[in-house]
């Protein structure tokens, strides 16, 4: 999974391993698993997506389906990812979920102003979130016809 | 002998005579004095002996000290006159001083006179003696001086109060426009104190020590008041990092704990699961109390919106979203409920909480009951929600709405222990009251009330 460069579906970036693992753990529990990336921080992710610094192997055109972010990563944050993908008319339609623990108005709004496809708070009870986030890879990655 | 015959003693006549009168030779330029009457010499402090056969002029010569006096002038003109018409010449009232004789001391005294020169004649006309008649009118005229003089006093007295008025009028103006800044929290101007040392200025010492001890307080106030936002924002940063970072490891507890729980079931006993289970419980419980911590300390900050809101619309809502689906039926009676102005979202947690709290403490009963009214209490709406589950000690009365204060075990009955103190804060907001009455193990009845009427702008400043 931590090799996975090329025709990338999911991209997941979350700064806290636990969380991430408990993450991959439900999608690969759905099926959705496979084609799976997991980056540490905004900068990485940012790198990968724009295909420079140590992805610039990468070509953007090869966008992944979907991205879970977090928003409170050390270096970039979420927000900062958000509209950088946001921003750039070559990556703008990728799906992106934000996740996080915060339960702040504010984060959930600027979420939305900047063009997140959707928002999902962590709760502690984990059950709910693994479903909530199958659901959502579900959706984007099955269901919706995002434009190529 | 007849009486017109007897000798009549003209020279006692003469001395002896009321008028003032002397008698002068007609020899210009000496004008010899000849006699006067006792009368004259009084007023003149003269004696007969001194002045007989004295030129007049070197008698009454000008006074030295009063250099616009023109007695001896006017006087000279007059003789002259009088003895060129040969008819009597009537001066004008004038000033004329007499030397003090030395017993008196040195100087002249004032004096004031009207006098008057008439030649007297013999049948050929020839001038034989000048009679100078004068009157004394020197009291008159010193009263007059006197009254004059008084008179300009009161003037100049008059025209000092008005200037003093002016002045004073001007600096109460000063005083006034500087209060009037003042008003504005424009402490830019201070009034300056004259030499005067009056009430006036009494005022503005008082003022400006005012003025001086307000700027002080307010700079005071505006340094706390910057800890104060400080301190506010410092909370912001901390409470939206408990917000995440608290729950993240929690969140890693009950998530591993199911990974343990799915993926070693067959490997744990019934003992072992349930210990997972307690685990899982636990940091699911410390997850809602640092939500229900979260959202205690954000009402404090935020801002009322009122607006109308339909409490009986209200009530049943939350009642939907609360009725359990298990456990004993409860029978819901909801009288009318007066309608009230509020926000919306806060009235909504605030019935949440009671009505949860209604349900959860009455769920032991076998007939659990909760009545919910309203009725009007001079200018304030009061509620309540009343049950018959297991209800309180009244002793304990004063933990019921502290923070993390809890009157029942979690065994018995789970819970924060911030939901009737997030209710508090909620009413307080809306300036109302919150209390309560109960009784162990018969139920409890939760009263708030509401101000009926409210300020338009629906801010608190709380």
């Amino acid at each position: 999974m931590e090799d996975l460069i090329h025709n990338v579906e999911i991209l997941l970036v979350e700064d806290s391993m636990e969380d991430a693992n408990l993450i991959v753990r439900s999608l690969k529990k759905n099926n959705l698993g496979n084609s799976l990336r997991h980056l540490h921080d905004g900068a990485e992710a940012l790198e990968f997506i724009f295909a420079t610094g140590k992805f610039s192997e990468r070509k953007v055109e090869d966008k992944p389906k979907l991205i879970l972010l977090d928003l409170k990563m050390p270096k970039v944050d979420g927000l900062q990812v958000l509209k950088g993908i946001k921003a750039d008319d070559r990556t703008k339609t990728i799906p992106v979920v934000i996740m996080t623990s915060s339960r702040e108005d504010k984060d959930l709004v600027e979420s939305y102003k900047l063009g997140a496809n959707s928002y999902v708070v962590k709760p502690v009870a984990f059950d709910n979130f693994a479903k909530a986030v199958a659901e959502l890879g579900m959706y984007w990655i099955m269901v919706n016809q995002s434009p190529r | 002998m007849t009486d017109v015959d007897h000798k009549i003693d003209y020279l006692s006549l003469f001395q002896h005579a009321p008028g003032l009168c002397l008698l002068l030779k007609p020899n210009p330029p000496e004008f010899t004095i000849l006699d006067a009457s006792n009368t004259y010499l009084k007023a003149t402090l003269t004696n007969r002996t001194e002045i007989r056969g004295k030129a007049l002029f070197v008698v009454f010569p000008d006074n030295p000290g009063d250099r616009d006096s023109k007695g001896t002038d006017n006087l000279r003109s007059s003789l002259a006159r009088a003895m060129a018409k040969k008819q009597t010449d009537v001066m004008a009232a004038q000033k004329y001083d007499v030397p003090l004789p030395p017993e008196l001391g040195k100087g002249f005294e004032e004096k004031y006179w009207n006098p008057k020169n008439t030649p007297i004649l013999n049948e050929r006309g020839e001038i034989l003696y000048i009679l100078h008649e004068v009157e004394d009118i020197t009291a008159a005229m010193q009263l007059d001086i006197k009254r004059k003089k008084e008179a300009e006093i009161n003037l100049e007295m008059l025209r000092q109060k008005s200037l003093l008025i002016k002045e004073n009028d001007a600096r109460i103006n000063m005083i006034l426009e500087a209060l009037l800044k003042y008003t504005t929290m424009d402490f830019s101007v201070r009034l300056s104190v004259t030499e005067k040392g009056d009430e006036l200025d009494a005022i503005v010492v008082g003022l400006n020590s005012l003025i001086d001890e307000l700027e002080n307080n307010i700079g005071m106030l505006k340094s706390s008041n910057q800890a104060l936002e400080y301190a506010n924002n410092e909370l912001d940063s901390f409470s939206y990092s408990v917000s995440h970072d608290l729950r993240a490891p929690l969140r890693g507890i009950n998530g591993y704990a199911q990974v343990l729980l799915e993926d070693y079931s067959e490997k744990l006993d019934g003992d072992g699961r349930k210990n997972i289970d307690v685990i899982m419980k636990n940091a699911l419980k410390m997850g809602n109390l640092i939500d229900d911590l979260l959202t205690f300390s954000r009402i404090g900050k935020q801002n009322i919106s009122k607006v109308q809101l339909n409490m009986e619309s209200l009530v049943q809502t939350v009642i939907h979203d609360l009725k359990p689906e298990s456990g004993p039926a409860i029978t819901f009676d909801v009288k009318h409920l007066d309608n009230m102005m509020g926000d919306n979202n806060m009235m909504i947690q605030v019935l949440t909480n009671l009505i949860s709290n209604a349900i959860k403490y009455s769920s032991k009963k076998e007939t659990p009951h909760i009545e919910i009214g309203s009725y009007i209490n001079n200018d304030m709406v009061v509620y309540y929600i009343k049950d018959n589950g297991a209800g309180f000690d009244m002793k304990y009365y004063d933990k019921l709405f502290g923070v993390f204060q809890r009157l029942h075990g979690s065994v018995e009955f789970d819970g924060t222990g911030v939901g009737l103190a997030l209710v508090q804060r909620i009413i307080k907001k809306h300036r109302g009251e919150i209390w309560a009455e109960a009784t162990p193990g018969e139920g409890a009845s939760f009263f708030f009330s509401l101000p009926i009427k409210t300020n338009e702008n629906g801010r608190s400043d709380t």
